[in-house]
């Protein structure tokens, strides 16, 4: 049996060397200060620049990555901090496919022909001729790598290969770890502040809105509010109404209505939508609303309250109210107006009475001109009434019906009724519609009607000059 | 001056005011009392005043219609008056026109109406004086 000896070329003190460098980096606080300590032994070996390059998501084929860590002697070049690089597949394909993890050593970099093109572009951008190229990987994953640097070219020892050749293994953990670290870090910042944002927006939106908004749980307490619902409730601040249930509010009063709704909503899980219902305040005032109640359900869709909505409809309503007690007043005005106009009574003589009649007339109209010629009759003390019906547009058997009973009405005041401007068309009309006007005094036109009405009264008129 | 509350002579016309609520018995009762009193008095019109009834039900048309046949039938005649608006409004709308029973607006057109009645009367008979005023109160 042999001595177990991986190695036996490997310099103990280097390997010391390195367990220390482990060590170290354990400690180190950021990526500068690793690349520090991994570097310090090339320093002696007249390193130019280093770098530190990390890929920004760790695909098996990575495409870009940030410089994390630089270094260089003063006066030398080397891509700064912060530098993206976007680095194709190709390139690293062509660089690591032969080679797996293993460091790369060039001694002219930039004129190299193993080294594919980019490489040796950035080789020769940054000043390195000699070039170590250190792969960083873990968990079978591609961290990033890192590049030391000759200026004036660097012919590599063996124990220098070995001892670059080794870094990696020890330094990609440490970094793999202070990477994942840094992402979550970043990550739960970055959720962080999107929740909070998420939550800010909300609020603002809710508290912006002119609508009111609350919510209860299933025993009908408060789990919160917006402002406006807040400050309907008088109370200073939404946060003051969790926990507390609507006896314990400005509209105690009308706490039972309002539980019945929420409870109905909770129960049957169905939504009540844009409703009207009253809401009395500290001060004695009270509002008109719309309200909307909804059942709130868990990710389950078990349900778990009741979330409410509501605008203020007072304005709205009473300038509805207004609205329509105005127009009443209108409409009143103008029947009135028009009855007056449309049943206008004429005294003409004395205890003869007109009454001309324009338009249609229907059952509303026929009342109307009836209670106004037994006014009329009453008021001029008339006898003889005369109804003028030049003016009424269609005379058909209705209008015949309702002139009748005005005729009989009038009668029975103590009147009688000379019907006038019955015209050949009505006359025609009134036969071929067979109705029955025996009853009705009529006469052609006013001027024969007033004629007969002073022959009934016994007065006879003589012209003045007649007589002489 | 007439015994009775609501029937009053003047000349040979007979007022009656109508009382506002008219009881079935109440009807017959000045039904009789107007037919004793033209008798009485011999009057030959029978003014029926309603200026105090404000409602109109079935007694009131028949009330009308039976006094007017009984009145006629002693050769005096029947005229009415006072109908307030409201009730025409409501008899016209039932169909109860009285197309037999004269209506006057008020007193002194009835009072006018019977003098010319008498008049055409007095003139038939030739008994009257042929001029002037209505014969004298009996």
């Amino acid at each position: 049996m042999s001595e177990f000896d991986p190695h036996p070329e490997v310099d103990i003190q280097m390997a010391i060397r390195l367990l220390q460098i482990g060590q170290r980096l354990n400690a180190a606080p950021d990526e500068k200060a690793i690349l520090d300590i991994l570097i310090e032994p090339a320093l002696a070996a007249g390193l130019t620049n280093a770098s530190l390059l990390c890929f920004e998501t760790t695909p098996n084929t990575p495409e870009q990555g940030e410089i994390v860590a630089a270094w260089q002697r003063p006066g030398a070049v080397n891509l700064a901090l912060g530098t993206r690089l976007k680095l194709a597949n190709r390139a690293y394909i062509g660089l690591w496919n032969h080679t797996a993890v293993q460091t790369q050593f060039f001694a002219d970099a930039p004129r190299d022909r193993h080294l594919p093109k980019e490489w040796r572009a950035l080789a020769g951008q940054i000043g390195a001729r000699g070039l170590a190229i250190l792969p960083l990987q873990q968990g079978g994953r591609w961290i990033g790598f890192i590049s030391l640097g000759w200026a004036d070219g660097h012919e590599f020892s063996d124990a220098e290969r070995l001892f670059y050749s080794a870094l990696p293994a020890i330094a990609a953990p440490v970094i793999a770890s202070r990477r994942f670290i840094a992402e979550l870090d970043e990550l739960a910042r970055e959720q962080t502040k999107a929740l909070r944002e998420a939550q800010n927006m909300l609020k603002t939106v809710i508290d912006t809105i002119p609508v009111r908004v609350f919510w209860k749980d299933k025993n009908l307490r408060y789990l919160g509010c917006n402002h406006a619902f807040a400050e309907d409730a008088g109370l200073d601040s939404p946060e003051a109404i969790i926990g507390k249930d609507d006896y314990e509010l400005s509209w105690a009063e009308v706490a039972d209505l309002y539980r019945g709704d929420d409870q109905a909503v909770i129960e049957s899980g169905q939504a009540r939508i844009n409703y009207e219902e009253p809401q009395t305040h500290t001060d004695g005032s009270e509002m008109w609303l719309r309200t909307s109640k909804l059942p709130l359900r868990d990710a389950d869709g078990e349900i778990i309250g009741v979330l409410g909505l509501y605008e203020d409809i007072t304005e709205h309503k009473r300038m509805e109210q207004e609205r329509e007690r105005l127009q009443q007043q209108i409409i009143e005005a103008q029947r009135q107006a028009l009855q007056e106009l449309s049943t206008p009574i004429i005294p003409i003589m004395d205890r003869i009475i007109v009454m001309p009649l324009v338009g249609g007339i229907d059952t509303a109209r026929a009342r109307d001109i009836m209670r106004s010629l037994l006014a009329g009759i009453g008021q001029y003390r008339a006898r003889i009434a005369i109804l003028d019906i030049t003016g009424v547009s269609v005379v058909d058997s209705g209008v015949a019906q309702h002139l009748d009973r005005t005729i009989q009405a009038a009668r029975l005041k103590g009147a009688q009724t000379i019907v006038t401007g019955v015209s050949d068309a009505v006359a025609e009309i009134i036969v071929n519609l067979g109705i029955d006007w025996s009853g009705v005094e009529t006469q052609r036109d006013l001027q024969t009607g007033l004629v007969t009405a002073l022959e009934r009264l016994g007065v006879q008129l003589t012209r003045r000059g007649k007589r002489t | 001056m007439d015994s009775s509350g609501s029937t009053q002579k003047l000349e040979n016309l007979l007022l009656v005011a109508v009382p506002r609520d008219l009881m079935d018995d109440e009807v017959i009762e000045l039904r009789r009392e107007i037919l004793q009193a033209i008798r009485r008095h011999g009057s030959q019109v029978v003014l029926l005043d309603f200026s105090r009834v404000d409602i109109c039900d079935s007694f009131f048309g028949r009330f009308i219609y039976t006094t007017s046949k009984m009145v006629e039938l002693m050769g005096a005649k029947v005229i009415i008056s006072g109908l307030q608006d409201v009730v025409i409004e409501t008899m016209v709308e039932l169909g109860m026109t009285l197309p037999d029973v004269d209506a006057v607006l008020d007193l002194d057109d009835a009072l006018a109406l019977s003098r010319s009645l008498s008049r055409q009367y007095n003139h038939l008979n030739e008994t009257a004086p042929p001029d002037g005023d209505i014969a004298d109160e009996e």
